[in-house]
């Protein structure tokens, strides 16, 4: 291991032994505070991170201020302390063994976690930062490579709360294979990562034995608007659906890649983009990277092959703009777009086919987005959670997961700690000899 | 009964199909030049503007509205690899079909097929490259290919190509050593792979071992064992990781090759090819190892049947050398389907008639020879 890599992890190591004696409360709180600098659009450090970010996606500050608003939206103290709760039945195990249920137990973080980020949504990462300090973990997230630098920003804002806490952050990353990397995962014990299925095998491989595993492959999203939500509301059905598709560019899971539509669907096209557009302005594809504007070309030829076959799909966005909103007569299950920012728009005749279209992407549908009453929501919900989907939410609503949210179906936090027992007792029965106890 | 129209694609496809054939023959002898290439492409073209509605359709939304619009080959609409999936991309009806070879594709995406009338063309074009890049040295070569027999994956344009290695070139002792059966590859694979380079070992013949990147990775990750293959022994590589599940980079898998095999990267061929397109490309790095010629600057080569532009996505106008941009491809041995290929993997030229690849999109649908590969191997 490179000295300095061995001194910061030690260094990392030592802040994560001091935060093991501060009650958990005290480190939500200042989770919580930091957040909340983040959540108000007047603080420093917010705006600036606005004026970096908007740099570096390419597109306004007003872009931006929305994902950091969505984003931050949940991480109250009220919220975090609850979901401790809620996960592992009293926060308070963090501090010390407690009573849960029959026994004595306490939850305890990992020594030294490593999380590896993905490029995609900004406050990610960020929620990885946050999960695992709520588990009092130590924790050194290496940022995707051509990411923005959120992550760094809100861990600077922490320290500059509770540099105690501060001191158990380290965003930094290291090239491809660098043995630096190497020595920083060897010296973890929970190694989390989110990622391309190539990349988790990848890490898999490269985590040391023993090490706790916390993967977060791929996932797609969808939205579903009923016939009776679009009757009632055709403008609120496209607001709801640029929220949840425009949300940081669509590079999160929880964006949907497909809209089906109960009984057509043609005339959001023109009023989509437009919201799309107005909500994440991306650059016209003419502008975009070598590669994102040849799987744009070829998506873009392929449309045009479909047409001369006589398929009557239909698409709104091309190579001047940074959206593309296509019509398909055939609906299907959610799958990868194959560039950036294209949502598929086709119909059903039920709101209840959709449970089969996800149930064909079984394990991979993170979230959908209904709009519907809630009779409709209560009538769907049911046969997509048996079709493997994650979470059902209202649309407009997907972009903005509670923070005891269960992303990939798994809790949050209970992945990240490890359980100890206290059972009770002096180690030696009444008749003097060594206790046996009842089987488990 | 054949109609008259019938009876006119038939003489055409005769005349397209002698003409081909003759330009793939000549090879780097007496390569196609320019002028002829123009000429034969643009009638390639006219043939399939004539006999395939849709791809005449596509030209009328591009704005060709006859085959006289094209000026010249550059001109030539160029069809998505993706139109395989849309439909029948071909010239020819259904009852013509020989042979349909199917893109690869996970469970979630849709596979493309490529039809052919006849494979002449296609397995003129595999042995003249094959015979140049690969096996230039000598008459017949022992194949090893990580790939399941033919009769296994009858549907693989990989497996095809190596099935007229085994005729052209392959000696005694040639084999496909994979199944295709998902999950059991990897046991008796490995086995068969370790009896067939033992044999190559004792026998000191020199092999070819053939197979996409994944392929190798995999067997070389399930056996700690290393051999010497005997002198003049080579490897011939295609595909990537993208989409995959595993991966590892090129040059680490050819430093493992080199030392787990014997065969040391100057004699590992690179090869570039798909399912959409009759032609493949080679880099020549073995051919200058055996002292017969340059490498081209360690850039796949372009045939010279074949033509390639690398353009601007999103404008179509060609990009200047050593700039990245997406890679067209004009492949005459496509007469039945799409002789201008549009694709959405990126390149730039290293040099005159030589490109290099730059890696696929981020988020591309993972395809190719590795992903089939990754099939039989019980993966994706």
């Amino acid at each position: 291991m490179s000295a300095d890599a061995a001194a910061r992890c030690d260094a990392l190591v030592r802040a994560g032994e001091a935060l093991a004696d501060r009650p958990v409360a005290e480190v939500v709180a200042a989770l919580a505070a930091a957040c909340a600098r983040w959540r108000d659009p007047a603080d420093p450090a917010r705006r600036e991170g606005e004026r970096a970010l908007s740099q570096h996606h390419r597109v306004p500050a007003a872009a931006i201020a929305r994902v950091l608003d969505a984003g931050f939206e949940p991480w109250t103290e009220r919220a975090l302390l609850g979901r401790a709760d809620t996960e592992l039945g009293d926060a308070r195990a963090l501090d010390g063994f407690v009573a849960l249920g029959s026994v004595r137990r306490m939850a305890l973080g990992p020594r030294l976690a490593v999380a590896l980020a993905s490029r995609g949504v900004p406050t990610t990462p960020v929620g990885d930062i946050i999960d695992l300090l709520s588990v009092k973990a130590p924790v050194w997230l290496k940022p995707a490579a051509g990411s923005d630098d959120l992550a760094a920003r809100f861990a600077a804002t922490l320290a500059e709360i509770d540099p105690a806490i501060g001191a158990a952050v380290e965003v930094s990353g290291w090239p491809r294979g660098a043995p630096h990397g190497r020595a920083v995962l060897a010296a973890a014990d929970l190694v989390m990562a989110t990622g391309r299925a190539e990349t988790l095998t990848g890490v898999e491989r490269l985590a040391p034995d023993g090490a706790r595993l916390v993967l977060h492959g791929p996932r797609l999203s969808a939205a579903l608007v009923t016939r009776s939500a679009l009757e009632d509301d055709f403008d609120g059905c496209v607001r709801a659906l640029a929220d949840d598709v425009a949300f940081a560019g669509q590079a999160g899971c929880l964006s949907p890649v497909v809209a089906w539509v109960e009984g057509g669907g043609q005339e959001l096209l023109e009023p989509l983009h437009a919201a799309c557009l107005e909500r994440w302005p991306a650059p016209a594809r003419r502008e975009s990277e070598p590669g994102e504007r040849a799987a744009w070309a070829e998506w873009a030829a392929v449309r045009a092959v479909e047409r001369a076959a006589g398929r009557p799909v239909a698409v709104v966005g091309g190579v001047d703009s940074g959206w593309s909103i296509e019509w398909r007569p055939e609906p299907g299950p959610p799958t990868p777009p194959a560039s950036p920012r294209i949502l598929a728009v086709a119909p059903l005749t039920d709101a209840r086919e959709s449970a089969k279209l996800c149930a064909r992407a079984r394990g991979m549908v993170a979230c959908v987005g209904i709009a519907g009453d809630g009779k409709e929501m209560d009538r769907l919900a049911l046969p997509l959670a048996r079709a493997g989907v994650e979470r059902v939410t209202p649309l407009g609503r997907m972009q903005r997961p509670p923070a005891g949210w269960r992303r990939d179906g798994r809790p949050s936090i209970a992945d990240l700690v490890r359980w100890v027992d206290r059972e009770e007792g002096n180690g030696v029965d009444r008749e003097g000899r060594n206790a046996k106890g009842p089987a488990a | 009964m054949t109609s008259d129209r019938d009876d006119a694609r038939e003489r055409e496809v005769a005349r397209l199909d002698a003409e081909i054939l003759e330009a793939v023959g000549r090879g780097w002898d007496d390569p196609l030049g320019d002028i002829a290439f123009d000429r034969l492409a643009r009638d390639v073209f006219a043939h399939q503007f004539r006999f395939n509605p849709v791809y005449r359709q596509f030209c009328l939304l591009q704005g060709v509205s006859a085959p006289a619009d094209v000026g010249e080959w550059r001109q030539i609409p160029s069809v998505p690899t993706g139109a395989f999936k849309v439909g029948r991309w071909a010239t020819f009806p259904p009852e013509r079909d020989r042979a349909a070879f199917h893109t690869s594709g996970t469970s979630g995406t849709a596979r493309g097929v490529h039809h052919f009338d006849t494979l002449a063309l296609y397995n003129a074009a595999i042995v003249a490259s094959a015979r140049r890049f690969l096996v230039p040295d000598r008459e017949r070569i022992r194949c090893l290919f990580l790939a399941p027999e033919p009769r296994m994956a009858p549907d693989s344009s990989l497996v095809h190509m190596f099935a007229v290695f085994r005729e052209a070139l392959g000696a005694p002792g040639t084999a496909f050593l994979l199944s295709a059966e998902p999950g059991n590859a990897g046991v008796r694979g490995a086995a068969e792979i370790a009896a067939a380079l033992d044999r190559a070992v004792a026998d000191r013949e020199p092999v070819l071992v053939a197979g996409p990147a994944i392929a190798f990775h995999r067997v070389l990750r399930e056996s700690a064992r290393t051999w010497g293959l005997p002198a003049g022994s080579r490897a011939m590589v295609t595909g990537g990781f993208k989409g995959l599940r595993t991966s590892a980079d090129p040059a680490s898998l050819a430093a493992e090759i080199a030392e787990r095999l014997g065969v040391p990267p100057e004699l590992q061929a690179a090869e570039y090819g798909m399912t959409e397109l009759s032609s493949q490309y080679y880099d020549a790095r073995l051919r200058a190892a055996l002292g017969l010629g340059a490498d081209a600057g360690g850039g796949l080569v372009v045939p010279p049947w074949a033509r390639v532009r690398i353009v601007d996505p999103a404008g179509g106008s060609e990009v200047e050398e050593g700039e990245v941009g997406a890679i067209v491809h004009y492949d005459l041995a496509n007469r039945g389907s799409a002789l201008a290929l549009q694709t959405s993997d990126l390149g730039a030229w290293v040099g005159p008639g030589a490109f290099e690849l730059r890696g696929r999109e981020p988020g591309a649908e993972a395809r190719g020879c590795s992903l089939a590969a990754d099939l039989w191997l019980g993966g994706a």
